[in-house]
């Protein structure tokens, strides 16, 4: 853990400030700064979120399923492909950009957040950083324009243990024979391309682990129901079912019995990413909460005007800045191939804490009409609880610092 | 066809002016600039028409400060083939002046059309368009909603009061385009980067002194609540001394 003595490079630019043409000083920009492309990439993550997903955010939350032209959408203005590198038809972003569309669209809608996170940053990643040749060229260009992936490690009896997972892949002359349960699969309702993780050799413990691109076509394979759930209603979790499902031996991601590295490495990244929904979660319910403290007025003046209403939005703001800064230094530590495990669990563990709590304050600061579902602020509530769930529970973020805090 | 629109970075519409302490000019702090939203509309119009119209090539262009360079990025990544900055640091409210600087660079494209939004949000003043084309002695159809290119003439469907015009006029010619259902597109994440890569022509330019300055400036009073005077008949008659008096309207 030497990286705090390096040179901090990894902000996008620096600010030289010239006197007479010549260089004076060379100012560090702070960690949330953005480059061009990517303020431009905000401004349109914005853009479309404010515009095209805000009008359906209740009904889509009511309906528990994902409006189909706001995925395709997500498709046409790059935004299920941003790390995809253009000859594979992907926009050509780096990691970070990634947290920039993220934390726009949560602001609006978690929901819709997390099916472009897990595209983004569990699937497309996967696939960039362990698919072979063949691999990227036949499912980058899908990923990238039209098809929904899905990362299916969870099972009904493997959640935080996870490579104790059980469903069973079976070798056989070119293919292997994948038989077993998945659950909790986001996307699962819409997805084609799914990266299951299965074990070639139970006795192995987490060294049977490999990762199969199954495709939703393959004869044996179904999706089966459909979890009800609290919050982000209108993203899919969904079971899993291989019953003989027959994949090609070259539909193997990375190496076989190397699977846990690739779930290790890909959710130690994806987390980053709910911070990035879990930041932009709190940023959209802290919103609602000024302009309605604002306007609402009781004996005889606004709420704003009230100092225990400023102290509690002074708050919220504060433990925003602070869980922002911690996503999007953990994003720029791994753009600039830094160590970022610690600085990820940190972010992902303290951002999906202080969404809640944001969100809950939210809904004090709107009283009665905060509760209801006239309002949007109930609806961030039940939308950030799964933030210290999903990619690794609070505990298991702890147990992720602790571990190299004690390391050394 | 050439087309060249001329866009205005203008405060951001959605925040609030404050007023600077030389109560002249509005506090720049943190003031962030975007595209006249009226601009924005124009740069759609030329892109929806270069893609009915091959061979079509959309040229931006902009007097203001370096940073412009910003919004011109978007009007590229909107689908604009280039643009051209003409940088100036004056915080001109002289729309003969700007409209000047502006008709200088346009004459030397030598474009079939020039779109200018209706109006910039910011000073609302609505000249620039009309001066410009009067400098490059073009005819000027203003208000339009939609146009087309028919017969090697610009068939140009133009708001009024109560209703519609439909005008036609000779190739070159300069239109002010009033908002309409045409909503600028959101960019692609791939044309966002592909304007990194287009053209943006940078050219100093001496903007004169303006002819007229500004003395002061205020922002809209304060809107107070309403006033209930009375109810029913009996009201009217207080309602009357007061719009008389004191909001004096009648
Ligand atoms: C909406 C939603 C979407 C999801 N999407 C996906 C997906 O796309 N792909 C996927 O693979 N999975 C997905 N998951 C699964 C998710 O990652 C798991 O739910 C999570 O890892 C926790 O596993 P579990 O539910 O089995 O809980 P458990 O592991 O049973 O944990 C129960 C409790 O015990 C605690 N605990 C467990 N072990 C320890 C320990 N050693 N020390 C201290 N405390 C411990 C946990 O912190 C937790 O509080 C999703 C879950 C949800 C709810």
């Amino acid at each position: 853990m030497q990286y705090t003595f390096y040179k901090i490079f990894y902000f996008p630019k620096t600010l030289k400030i010239e006197k007479e043409g010549i260089m004076e000083k060379e100012l560090l920009l702070p960690i949330n700064s953005l480059t061009e492309e990517e303020r431009m990439l905000q401004e349109m993550a914005r853009k479309f979120a404010q515009t095209q997903i805000k009008p359906k955010v209740q009904k889509m939350d009511e309906e528990s399923e994902i409006a189909p032209e706001i995925v395709s959408e997500l498709f046409q203005l790059g935004l299920m492909g941003i790390e995809i590198p253009e000859q594979y038809g992907g926009s050509g972003m780096n990691f970070t950009s990634n947290i920039i569309a993220i934390e726009e669209i949560a602001a609006v809608d978690p929901s819709v957040a997390v099916v472009a996170d897990v595209q983004n940053t569990l699937v497309n990643n996967a696939v960039i950083r362990y698919g072979t040749e063949q691999q990227k060229q036949k499912f980058l260009p899908l990923l990238a324009s039209e098809k929904i992936g899905a990362y299916s490690l969870s099972e009904s009896s493997s959640g935080s243990d996870a490579f104790g997972l059980a469903t069973q892949a079976r070798e056989e002359s070119d293919h292997f024979v994948l038989n077993g349960q998945k659950l909790w699969v986001t996307n699962g309702g819409e997805a084609d391309i799914f990266l299951v993780f299965a074990t070639i050799d139970k006795s192995k413990g987490y060294r049977g682990i490999t990762s199969f691109i199954v495709e939703k076509s393959m004869p044996g394979f179904s999706v089966g129901k459909r979890e009800k759930k609290l919050g982000i209603r209108a993203s899919s979790t969904c079971e899993l079912i291989l019953e003989d499902v027959c994949v090609p031996k070259e539909n193997i991601l990375g190496e076989r019995g190397k699977g846990y590295k690739i779930a290790i490495e890909t959710l130690n990244e994806g987390r980053i990413g709910i911070g990035g929904q879990m930041i932009g979660l709190a940023r959209g319910a802290l919103n609602h909460a000024i302009a309605y403290a604002k306007d609402r007025k009781q004996f005889g003046k606004s709420i704003s005007e009230f100092q225990a209403i400023q102290f509690s939005l002074a708050q919220m703001a504060t433990e925003l800045e602070a869980a922002r800064l911690m996503v999007y230094n953990a994003a720029r530590l791994k753009d600039a191939k830094m160590p970022f495990i610690k600085e990820a669990a940190m972010a992902k563990y303290f951002s999906s804490i202080i969404a809640e709590k944001v969100a809950s304050k939210s809904i004090e600061i709107f009283g009665g009409y905060g509760f209801t579902k006239e309002y949007p602020v109930e609806k961030y509530y039940r939308d950030a609880k799964v933030g210290q769930i999903y990619e690794g529970t609070t505990n298991m973020q702890l147990m992720t610092i602790a571990k190299i805090l004690l390391e050394n | 066809m050439k087309i060249v629109v001329c866009v205005k970075r203008v405060p951001d519409t959605a925040l609030k002016v404050k007023i600077g302490s030389d109560r002249k000019s509005i506090e720049k702090g943190d003031v962030e600039y975007i595209v006249s939203p009226y601009d924005e509309i124009a740069v759609e119009h030329a892109i929806r028409f270069k893609e009915k119209t091959p061979g079509t090539e959309v040229v931006v262009v902009t007097l203001g400060p370096a940073d412009s360079e910003k919004n011109m990025r978007t009007c590229l990544a909107m689908g604009a083939d280039r643009g051209i900055l003409l940088q100036s640091n004056a915080d001109t409210m002289d729309s003969f002046n700007v409209a000047k600087a502006l008709s200088d660079a346009i004459s030397q494209e030598k474009p079939d059309l020039v779109l200018f939004g209706i109006k910039a949000t910011d000073t609302d003043s609505s000249q620039v368009g009309a001066i410009v084309s009067m400098l490059l002695g073009i005819p000027f159809l203003s208000t339009v909603v939609s146009f087309s290119l028919e017969n090697g003439k610009i068939k140009a469907d133009s708001e009024v009061e109560s209703g519609h015009l439909v005008l036609q006029s000779t190739i070159p010619c300069a239109l002010s385009i009033q908002k309409s259902n045409v909503d600028p597109r959101i960019c692609s994440l791939i044309n966002i980067r592909k304007a990194k890569q287009k053209e943006l022509k940078i050219v100093p330019v001496d903007i004169p002194n303006d002819h007229f300055e500004i003395e002061k400036m205020e922002l809209p009073a304060e809107r107070t609540g309403g006033k209930i005077v009375g109810h029913g008949p009996d009201a009217v008659k207080e309602l009357l001394r007061l719009l008389h008096e004191e909001a004096k309207v009648i």
